[in-house]
């Protein structure tokens, strides 16, 4: 099931957040939730590969860059947008603005710290899109 | 030569004729031609150099001659012929000068480029051939004059740059504006690499006119200023990025306060003591360095505003081992929570409550591990919390920034307890390098 057919049929958009600052990680759960978004996450890049594996109802992925593990965000982007065409892709990073070619083709980027209803705003938008 | 010697021999040989004159005349003329040919032959860029401070001289000797020789012929009776002489004389005397000052000049630049022993100093022809090679060239690219002279420059320069054709772009810059500088790396002879600022003109003729007749080329090893330099950036960079990363902490902390509290002094007071927390742990990492801290010194921190003072409130052991900034914030934060659940319900709410703080180190090299525990005991019967509250979900979370971690978090009714498994390799976090852009 992708995102859209979730939209379509009334279920909850699923948003897969990877973040490994548990209190920030927290944070973009709840607010997610509070906004109607079902949520799930990880703390890795490779904890999420292995996540999507068994949840392919997620149509969001939101990522911060700078992780521990194999990949950073960015490159877990790029991996999952090959793999998983229909999904959405939100990159966030307190680090600068990726160059052209480090994101996938339609991700979008956000910058941190980010305002709250920013980052709900884009993960909206790219939900529709998806 | 003294105002006496011309004169004593100008008396007697002006009543012996035309003769000696002549002869004396077309010898000094012989021996003038000769060191006109001596003075010409001498080098260029010497004669450029000692150019000025010679003129000064024989100007004054010419003159000093002239005087002479008024003087004599105002006492002599060959006065015109002896003046002239004398000229001649007071002037081959000067070439003579002349020529020394010259060669002065030139061992004083031979001098002066084989002390500059830091700066390479070379000279090509205008198709790029070395022509000369200071002592300071040797010792800064490991080419030998010997066997520097006639090779290309351009062996000094980096396969890439070459590739991309620099040392000609570098000679068509010089050729154009009059200078070309070269900041960029690189070889010397052994194929090591080093950091120059150097600076290539155009070598004209003496004068400093007329068409370029190659380059001169004047460069520093400046590796250490710009190896400076980088891990400046780097350090900026880390800075920018560490910046970034607490205010988006700090903007979790405080969104999350209020969101769940019931009251604005309930949120005041939960974001307030998070970020105290978070500000200790900040001063720890301030003392520790770049490296981080030792775990020691967080918990001991941590667990500070929360002991009363009783003693064995607090029983805290386990080998030293240093954290990253980053796990190192994570655990006090981590601590700050388990620390405040246990003064409101836990072991620190009764007198009697003791809380163990303990860690071991297990496998060895890459595959160690940190088994942390915080176990309380003695206080209140524990009640499982109806909620699981922002405290026990940041527990659950672990460290921040540590791959491969378990956390066990439990509320059992003896005492509530925390075990955190994790490699400590993942606590030292990455290394300054990697974390560029």
């Amino acid at each position: 099931m992708t995102g859209r057919e979730g939209v379509a049929a009334g279920a909850p958009v699923v948003v897969l957040v990877v973040e490994d600052e548990p209190v920030i990680r927290m944070a973009a759960v709840d607010f997610l939730e509070d906004d109607g978004f079902a949520v799930v996450e990880a703390a890795t890049a490779d904890a999420a590969l292995a996540l999507l594996r068994t949840r392919p109802d997620v149509g969001v992925l939101f990522t911060d860059v700078d992780m521990p593990g194999s990949m950073d965000g960015l490159a877990l982007a790029r991996l999952v947008a090959a793999e998983h065409p229909g999904m959405a892709v939100l990159v966030v990073s307190g680090k600068t603005q990726p160059r052209p070619g480090e994101m996938p083709a339609g991700a979008r980027f956000l910058p941190k710290p980010y305002a709250i209803k920013a980052m709900l705003d884009h993960v909206r938008t790219a939900s529709g899109a998806a | 030569m003294t105002f006496g010697a011309p004169s004593a021999s100008a008396a007697p040989a002006g009543q012996a004729g035309e003769a000696g004159p002549q002869r004396e005349l077309a010898a000094l003329r012989a021996e003038n031609a000769y060191l006109l040919a001596l003075v010409a032959q001498a080098g260029l860029d010497a004669e450029h150099q000692a150019h000025d401070a010679a003129r000064g001289k024989l100007r004054h000797r010419g003159e000093l001659a002239a005087e002479r020789a008024k003087a004599v012929g105002a006492r002599g009776d060959a006065a015109d012929a002896m003046s002239e002489l004398a000229a001649e004389r007071a002037s081959g005397a000067a070439l003579q000068a002349r020529h020394d000052l010259l060669a002065t000049g030139q061992a004083r630049l031979a001098a002066i480029l084989e002390s500059a022993a830091d700066f390479a100093i070379l000279t090509s022809d205008l198709d790029g051939l070395v022509t000369s090679w200071s002592k300071g060239a040797a010792n800064v690219l490991g080419w030998p004059e010997g066997e520097a002279l006639g090779r290309p420059a351009h062996m000094i320069f980096t396969p890439e740059d070459r590739t991309q054709g620099a040392p000609e772009a570098e000679m068509a810059t010089a050729l154009r504006e009059g200078r070309a500088e070269d900041e960029r790396w690189h070889l010397r002879r052994d194929g090591t690499r080093f950091w120059a600022s150097g600076l290539m003109m155009p070598l004209r003729d003496a004068d400093g006119e007329g068409e370029p007749r190659g380059f001169l080329k004047i460069m520093r090893d400046q590796t250490d200023k710009k190896r400076a330099e980088d891990r400046a950036e780097l350090l900026a960079g880390e800075l920018h990025h560490r910046v970034k990363n607490t205010l988006a902490l700090v903007q979790a902390i405080v969104a999350q306060g209020l969101r769940g509290a019931a009251t604005p002094a309930e949120a005041r007071e939960a974001i307030e003591a998070r970020l105290l927390a978070l500000g200790r742990a900040h001063d720890l990492l301030v003392r520790g360095g770049p490296v981080g801290a030792d775990l020691r010194a967080v918990v001991d921190e941590a667990v500070r505003p929360h002991d009363d003072g009783a003693p064995g409130r607090f029983e805290i052991a386990g080998p030293s081992v240093m954290l990253s900034a980053q796990a190192a914030t994570a655990l006090a934060l981590v601590l700050h929570e388990l620390a405040t659940n246990a003064t409101k319900h836990g072991a620190l709410s009764a007198p009697e409550g003791r809380v163990a703080v303990a860690w071991t180190l297990s496998g060895g090299a890459e595959e160690e591990r940190l088994r942390f525990l915080w176990r309380e005991r003695s206080g209140p019967r524990v009640e499982p919390p109806r909620r699981r509250g922002f405290g026990s979900r940041l527990i659950e979370g672990g460290l921040a920034g540590a791959a491969g971690q378990v956390v066990w978090l439990a509320y059992e009714p003896a005492g509530a307890s925390c075990e955190i498994e994790v490699p400590t390799a993942s606590l030292r976090g990455a290394p300054t390098a990697e974390a560029g852009p």
